[in-house]
């Protein structure tokens, strides 16, 4: 069921993968199109994810809201779901982000009461 | 396919990592032929930001993200820097589109790409060939001896400033770089933002030379009242701050807005 409400995004333009991903950088379940998730790319989300919370929780005194990073080829999109949950999604930099971070604010209670 | 390309000038031979390539290049308009193990490719490069990747692996042809991933997976490359005139550079872009390759989308925006260098242990140190200096890197037409280039001016961190204000959505703004961090406007506004973007910078420094999604362009880091936003511009960070109103639509455009401005950050 997870799966199918991550797949609604691979249907956007441009997205490549949508994950829960735990703030520790376990990845919950995934959906992929047209990218392969390396080891490395694990390893790189993984860091990027404990950063990002460390930010949240010791710098910005605040909650994450977003957290969007721009590659030359790609973009990520980092929302907080839940406790130590979180999803992502990774686009092609031609995506809609304004339509990612719809979908995103859409889903979140679907992906919420399924984890 | 390589052979196809426009002749250039080959201003000189190196081997380096990937991420040198993509750090050293930011003034250097031209293709990058690449050689690992007799093997041959090319990543076409405008002012530091990769546009098209091509390489043939005994007989397959990697395009795009395939043959960028091929070519970041090696840790050391032997390549030619051929410097192309902006006609050859239009030429040679439009034959790769025409020959149905797909150009960085982005490409039109030249916002610029990050500059890795400062990252330490991520590749090996590069090993100039004879006859090449740092200076060949740059256009024919911008070259200088060391002792030429012009002293830090304050008149392009002054339209930096101008340019940012005038946008009329940035709270506050700063300079990051190794020297310190230099607050351009906002002071009182700033409040935890520079340490949140020290942060942001720090994580950044860490992920990108390993990440297969190309060189750092720019990160925002969104708290319920403030757009946090780092960028890298030469050799330092622009770190400016928002307020929620804005999207990350605008803040792209914002940066894509003050890109040009050629400024040495002190």
């Amino acid at each position: 069921m997870l799966k199918e409400t991550l797949n609604k995004f691979l249907i956007l333009n441009g997205v490549q993968a949508a994950m829960v991903i735990q703030e520790n950088g376990e990845i919950i379940e995934s959906m992929k199109s047209g990218i392969q998730i390396s080891e490395t790319t694990k390893d790189v989300l993984s860091l990027f994810m404990k950063d990002s919370d460390e930010i949240a929780k010791n710098q910005a005194n605040a909650p994450l809201s977003m957290v969007f990073v721009e590659f030359s080829d790609n973009f990520l999109i980092l929302g907080p779901l839940i406790e130590e949950f979180f999803l992502l999604v990774i686009a092609r930099n031609t995506a809609n982000i304004g339509q990612i971070t719809f979908e995103m604010k859409k889903n979140k209670e679907s992906i919420i009461s399924l984890l | 396919m390589i052979e196809q390309l426009p002749e250039g000038k080959n201003i000189g031979e190196m081997k380096a990592s990937p991420e040198w390539i993509y750090s050293h290049t930011g003034k250097f308009v031209g293709a990058v032929r690449i050689t690992i193990q007799d093997n041959t490719g090319f990543i076409l490069i405008k002012k530091g930001r990769p546009l098209a990747y091509y390489f043939n692996h005994g007989g397959i042809e990697l395009r795009g993200l395939a043959a960028l991933e091929y070519i970041n997976f090696n840790p050391l490359i032997e390549f030619s820097l051929i410097q192309y005139s902006p006609g050859e550079f239009a030429a040679a872009l439009a034959w790769y589109t025409r020959s149905g390759q797909v150009v960085d989308p982005d490409a039109k925006t030249d916002t610029p790409a990050f500059q890795a260098e400062e990252v330490a242990g991520t590749g090996a140190e590069p090993v100039p060939l004879p006859g090449l200096r740092q200076s060949d890197l740059l256009p024919h037409e911008e070259r200088k001896e060391p002792e030429q280039v012009p002293p830090l001016g304050e008149e392009p961190v002054r339209e930096l400033v101008s340019r940012l204000e005038r946008s009329g959505e940035v709270i506050s703004a700063a300079l990051l770089n190794e020297k310190g961090n230099r607050i351009l406007f906002g002071k009182d506004e700033i409040g935890s933002g520079l340490n949140i973007a020290e942060g942001m910078l720090a994580t950044i420094r860490k992920i990108t030379p390993f990440t297969e999604l190309g060189s750092f362009v720019h990160m925002t880091f969104q708290t319920p009242e403030r757009n946090i936003v780092v960028a890298p511009f030469q050799k330092s960070c622009l770190f400016f701050m928002t307020s929620r109103k804005i999207n990350i639509g605008r803040i792209r455009r914002i940066l894509r807005e003050i890109h040009d401005i050629e400024w040495i950050a002190g």
